[in-house]
């Protein structure tokens, strides 16, 4: 399964919105969860090409999930993907030192959704 | 850009939910004013409503909602970082965007392109703690790891620079979880933590997971010392430590000395709990009366004077049925939409998927409402054991008293009612087998009124209620001789018994401790029944004792039968559906973790050992006798029925799912293993295994000449 996306979203039309955009886009087999801590569970339980995660989500938040999945060996080079909104430029900042690869700014369009992920995939990001 | 085009009508009711979420933050928000105790979580809550607002609006187009909130998120953002203080004023502000918002989704309902937006408010909004001053970045924070601050949100680091100005010690509690308890350890651990103060982060844990374990670190803001916390919620998975060079002392030094008051911070009253959540710490319990209610006496109360309606059973199972098929046309029409893709504009199959996501987000919300409404709290059983308690202590002249917590737990009607006559059997053991006569309490120190505890609680999606007495409790010595006396044990066997498994006899059939000359608990039922019936629920049951100080048992029930979560698993090809309450873990293992004990495959987990079942030998699946796909990579899923555990291998776990279970047709109805079937979309019926009958199954294997030796407990591999 080369091209299994982990999506972490608390919002669900948010979450719908994401994986909607990314199975229209037809080469992503995607697995949506609510939570940081659902991702964590679900990140152990299989082969990722990458994570897209919302930043700022109650309990485990997506900077912290980040840096749980970066301590995990089995995890450590999975594509990550953090989704913000404009104005939160600290917490972006945080997400990329904790290990994020790339980040997209809501609201975006599902275009700019599916290029970031090829961006970060490709490496050229 | 797209997002104006894709229909507003489905944005307008999430949004108005989220609207709503945010209102009921600030009426929250405004009775905690007046009280003098703000709870930051309540305001971070508004936040993040706004937050999730502004994010849909952006997406959906909707320009006027998302430039409110944008402006807003702003202001409850300088709120949250302690840069503007809540007052009456900004209050009335922030409920006029409720208002504002309101309005506008109004407009949009009614297909108005041009929404206005109230700049005015706006302008008020922008002006809530402008200028307000950043926190002082030199600020005092003992001993923290300046890697630890980069990995905080900024709203974070403020709550532990704000917990350490207020005086509060700030302590790290080390938590390592099995990846299925996550969720379940998280939540309870909170639940107690948030009794102590403020849960300001979770951070990775330094040291090394082991695999399938998560270890993370929370910290917590708290006025209570190190080991009143750690005396709370330490175990063997949680450790509580002072961060850095902080000790009892400092803290108060620093308060003190700083230039700061210590601002007195709210006491650690127990946090309400969220429903799903455990009740914090221990709840406060509540001496049973039959006139007095139970701790949510008065929200219990409320509700019963609201308009009811009695429902048939049987009319919610035909309204679960039938979502349960909806389901069925929902996973075809995905199927259908993946087919299609390249026959359609992108646009359209983008904008359909959407809509087929929002149809299955829709339909297990109608699910679980249905569910809801099956749902009765447990406080009407625990009413009903008050008498029988009352009854049966006059019967055998003992003073008891039955202390009940949880009564407002909620758990399905039918579960509830087949649960009732088995804790009734338990309340009864406590009182004729547990309690001592007054005399004989008086003489070994304790007090003459033996007391019985009712516990009820939410774990994730399982109930658990406890019933503990402070009784004599069991001498497992006693409990040996007795099952060989009867017959049940070789005298052999007997000898290898460690205290745990001798505990476990209880729940063989032919054992009862019950005293010949009395019958009050004697009446052809003994904990075999009632081990039967907790497993007919897919329950579990653990018995803990302690000669002189008492017995305590916990019966674990999943929450609703009708619609399970389901762990999904391939085998041979074969998809299987197991239900989530029964699996404890899932794990790897190799195949030299398997040891071969007696002619039964074993392996040893957190110190016990567990029996092997290949499920593709049990249903004999073609490819049974290959061996392993990977030897270096065996799936095993643990699955726990009453006090048993069994290890079963599969071939890869597919992941959770909510499924509705499905009565079996005649054919099958006769097959060991099987509990009904299920559908997981795309037309596919799948088995969903039958748990209890799997245990058994592999402790009739294990058994065979060496009885309970072998029964799931490790003391009894040794041979």
């Amino acid at each position: 399964m080369a091209n299994r996306i982990l999506v972490v979203e608390d919002s669900a039309p948010m979450r719908d919105f994401v994986v909607a955009a990314l199975e229209s886009a037809g080469s992503f087999e995607v697995v949506a969860v609510e939570s940081g801590i659902r991702a964590l569970q679900e990140a152990a339980r299989g082969d990722w090409a990458a994570v897209v995660t919302d930043i700022n989500m109650p309990d485990i938040s997506g900077i912290e999930l980040i840096r749980m999945l970066r301590v995990q060996r089995a995890l450590s080079d999975v594509r990550i993907l953090a989704i913000s909104t404009d104005g939160a430029t600290t917490d972006i900042e945080r997400a990329m030192k904790a290990g994020a690869d790339s980040y997209l700014v809501k609201p975006f369009v599902a275009d700019d959704l599916v290029r970031s992920l090829a961006e970060i995939q490709a490496g050229t990001s | 850009m797209a997002g104006r085009d894709r229909s507003i009508d489905e944005f307008i009711p999430e949004a108005q939910e989220v609207v709503e979420a945010f209102s009921r933050s600030l009426t929250a928000l405004e009775k905690q004013m007046k009280a003098g105790e703000i709870d930051p979580d309540v305001i971070n809550a508004a936040f993040r409503a706004v937050h999730s607002l502004k994010g849909m609006a952006g997406i959906f187009g909707a320009d006027a909602v998302s430039q409110t909130s944008h402006v807003l998120e702003a202001a409850l953002d300088r709120v949250r970082l302690g840069k503007a203080t809540l007052s009456p004023e900004v209050l009335d502000d922030l409920f006029a965007a409720v208002d504002a918002f309101s309005r506008q989704l109004a407009a949009y309902a009614a297909g108005e392109r041009e929404v206005p937006v109230p700049a005015n408010l706006l302008d008020r909004l922008g002006k809530i703690g402008e200028g307000g001053e950043k926190d002082d970045e030199a600020a005092f924070l003992p001993g923290l790891d300046p890697s630890v601050l980069g990995v905080l949100t900024e709203y974070e680091e403020h709550r532990l620079r704000e917990n350490v100005r207020l005086g509060r010690r700030i302590l790290r509690v080390h938590a390592r979880f099995a990846l299925a308890d996550l969720d379940v350890g998280i939540e309870t651990l909170k639940g107690e933590l948030k009794a102590f103060g403020e849960v300001v982060t979770y951070l990775p844990s330094m040291d090394e997971a082991e695999p399938d374990r998560i270890a993370l670190d929370i910290l917590l803001g708290t006025k209570c010392s190190l080991s009143e916390v750690a005396e709370a919620v330490a175990n063997d998975f949680v450790t509580v430590h002072a961060v850095g060079g902080q000790d009892e002392g400092a803290v108060d030094e620093a308060a003190r000395g700083g230039k700061v008051a210590p601002v007195p911070s709210n006491p650690p009253a127990p946090a309400a709990s969220s429903r799903s959540g455990t009740p914090a710490v221990k709840p406060p319990p509540t001496t049973f009366d039959a006139a007095a209610e139970d701790v949510a006496g008065d929200d219990v109360g409320v509700r019963s004077l609201s308009q009811t309606v009695r429902v048939d059973l049987r009319r919610l199972d035909a309204l679960m049925n039938l979502v349960g098929e909806l389901g069925v046309v929902q996973a075809s029409l995905d199927d259908i939409v993946a087919k299609s893709e390249h026959m359609i504009a992108g646009e359209l199959v983008r904008n359909l998927r959407l809509q087929v996501r929002t149809m299955e987000r829709k339909l297990s919300m109608l699910q679980q409402a249905i569910l809801d409404v099956r749902m009765v709290p447990i406080g009407n059983i625990f009413d009903k054991l008050g008498r029988v308690v009352r009854k049966i202590a006059r019967e055998t002249e003992k003073d008891v008293r039955l202390v009940v917590a949880g009564g407002d737990t909620e758990l399905d009607k039918l579960i509830a009612e087949e649960i009732s006559s088995p804790l009734v059997h338990m309340v009864r053991n406590c009182i004729d087998h547990g309690i001592e006569p007054p005399s004989e309490r008086v003489a070994a120190g304790k007090p003459a009124v033996g007391r019985i505890d009712l516990r009820a609680f939410p774990k994730g999606n399982r109930v658990v209620i406890e019933v503990e007495d402070d009784g004599r409790g069991m001498d497992w010595h006693v409990l040996v001789e007795r099952a060989v006396a009867r017959g049940l044990i070789e005298p052999a066997e007997a000898m290898d018994l460690s205290p745990s498994a001798a505990l476990d006899l209880i729940f063989l059939p032919g054992f009862s401790t019950r005293d010949e000359t009395t019958d009050v608990s004697g009446r052809g039922v003994g904990m075999d029944v009632v081990k039967t019936n907790v497993t007919n629920l897919s329950g579990m049951i653990d018995a803990q004792t302690e000669p002189g100080k008492g017995t305590k048992f916990a019966v674990t029930l999943p929450v609703s039968l009708a619609i399970i979560q389901a762990l999904v698993v391939d085998v041979a090809g074969e998809t299987f559906c197991l239900p989530l309450s029964s699996v404890l873990e899932a794990t790897l293992i190799t195949e030299e973790d398997i040891l071969t004990v007696e002619g039964q495959e074993v392996i040893t987990m957190h110190g016990r050992t567990l029996p092997l079942l290949h499920l593709s030998r049990l249903f004999d699946l073609p490819g049974a006798e290959l061996g392993f796909v990977d030897p270096s990579q065996i799936h095993v899923v643990v699955i726990g029925v009453a006090q048993h555990r069994v290890g079963l291998v599969v071939d890869m776990l597919r992941g959770q799912q909510d499924v509705v279970v499905k009565p079996l047709g005649r054919a099958l109805r006769r097959v060991v293993g099987v509990a009904g079937a299920t559908e997981l979309g795309a037309n596919r019926t799948v088995l969903l295994l039958d748990v209890a009958a799997l245990v058994q199954d592999a402790l009739r294997e294990v058994t065979r000449g060496t009885r309970l030796r072998s029964g799931a407990r490790e003391e009894g591999f040794r041979g």
